[in-house]
């Protein structure tokens, strides 16, 4: 992987950050990304001398020196005296057809007004992380990593955002985050769900076919040809073309191994492209090189993109805290 | 690699801002660092009965998460980060112009037809 020229923060994006960079072997005029046949091999995923690095370079310099230029969709994150509670009934029940009844008597006193025990998880917190920027989240199991990971990206079934709490999303309320802007905010959970039956290859391509943009944003690109590309690039950026054909698996099903299934996770949402990232202990199952690789993944997307990262590490590297210009 | 970190204790946060600083506001409290111990592990020890008190400071160290927010809230850190915080927010005002730039951005990328 080509090292970064500078390893400080860019206050914005692409170009700034592309023109940074220097990668042999690049031509100064970049070419269709999703062009087939592709004439560079450093461009090419097939090929053994592919570079996630210069192809994601080559994207960010061709969508910028576009005609029309793509407009940008960014997310920076800035909250304060922010409180979250969890509520609860004191019987809870997996229903079932003989507890339906008990279940509908709590239904009933809750309708009545008996209220639910609310439970403060979250107690007044302040922060911000400005678009491009990577968080990372300290804390013993249990203190409320990721309940703070959940309401940041408004995944928040069964958690209550206390009045007075203040959440700005570059300009955007919550609640209108969570109706329009549903898929740029997405939580990662720790445990992979997959459909243990399709190959590796399948579930990346339905990822990448999920959020493909319509044919013609890039030139003479249709959809079908632009997410098959993609998946290909996020294949071979994480080191799966070697299993692209084998089942995803589960612990009942055979398929990949753990540490491929987490990186398919990992691809899966790097497909989606979504603006602002929540990883919940995302590097658990992968042994310490790939959890650095990982965390750089997330910067190579911080600093092209402009994706905003928050992620929770029960065990994190050191290599991966220290900011060292040799490892961007 | 990361920019920022947060560390929470027991769903209090006691620190939010720049990596580069963290283990030295922790340090400055009156802890220590063991020896060979990663950043992150140091920082997340504060919370937990592994910690390590400098000698002397035993006294003045913060044991309980309430002692922490307190330490924290009067920290020079925390005044920079609200400053920032309203400075984002003036830029950013909820409801403002960005609102439209975004709208625009996710239909651009939407799929209009098959």
């Amino acid at each position: 992987m080509e090292r970064m020229a500078s390893e400080s923060a860019p206050e914005s994006l692409t170009s700034k950050a592309a023109s940074r960079i220097t990668i042999n072997g690049l031509p100064d005029v970049p070419e269709n990304p999703f062009a087939s046949p592709v004439a560079n091999p450093l461009l090419d995923p097939h090929h053994q001398s592919f570079s996630i690095r210069a192809w994601l370079t080559n994207l960010t310099r061709f969508t910028s020196s576009a005609e029309t230029p793509f407009p940008h969709q960014q997310f920076g994150v800035s909250f304060h005296n922010l409180s979250v509670s969890g509520s609860t009934t004191p019987t809870d029940y997996q229903k079932t057809v003989s507890n339906i009844p008990l279940a509908l008597v709590s239904l009933f006193r809750r309708i009545a007004g008996s209220s639910s025990r609310k439970i403060p998880i979250l107690h007044s917190f302040d922060g911000l992380i400005p678009h491009g920027e990577l968080l990372l989240v300290l804390g013993r199991p249990g203190s409320g990593c990721s309940t703070l990971l959940k309401t940041i990206s408004g995944d928040i079934h069964g958690l209550t955002i206390d009045d007075g709490s203040h959440l700005n999303y570059q300009g955007i309320p919550p609640d209108q985050m969570r109706r329009q802007f549903r898929g740029e905010a997405i939580y990662m959970a720790e445990h992979d769900v997959h459909f243990p039956q399709l190959t590796v290859d399948q579930t990346l391509s339905f990822a990448a076919k999920a959020r493909a943009p319509p044919s013609g944003i890039f030139p003479g690109v249709t959809r079908e040809v632009f997410a098959e590309r993609l998946k290909d690039v996020a294949l071979a950026a994480f080191g799966l073309m070697g299993v692209k054909n084998t089942n995803v698996g589960s612990e009942m099903v055979r398929g990949v191994s753990g540490g491929e299934r987490k990186r398919v996770s990992i691809a899966e949402a790097m497909l989606s492209g979504a603006g602002l990232q929540c990883w919940d202990n995302s590097t658990r199952g992968l042994d310490s090189a790939n959890a650095v690789e990982f965390c750089r993944v997330l910067k190579v997307g911080a600093e092209m993109a402009g994706a905003t990262a928050v992620v929770a590490l029960y065990q994190a590297p050191q290599v991966a805290y220290d900011v060292s210009p040799c490892l961007g | 690699m990361f920019d920022k970190v947060t560390v929470l204790y027991l769903g209090r946060q006691i620190y939010f801002g720049p990596c580069a600083e963290a283990a030295a506001y922790f340090e400055e409290l009156g802890f220590e660092r063991a020896p060979r111990q990663t950043t992150p592990d140091f920082l997340t020890s504060v919370t937990s009965s592994e910690r390590l008190v400098r000698a002397g400071m035993e006294k003045a160290v913060p044991r309980t998460p309430e002692e922490f927010v307190q330490r924290w809230k009067s920290s020079a850190l925390y005044v920079n980060l609200m400053k920032d915080v309203r400075a984002f927010d003036a830029a950013y005002p909820v409801g403002g112009a960005n609102v439209r730039q975004l709208l625009d951005a996710k239909h651009f990328r939407q799929t209009r037809s098959q």
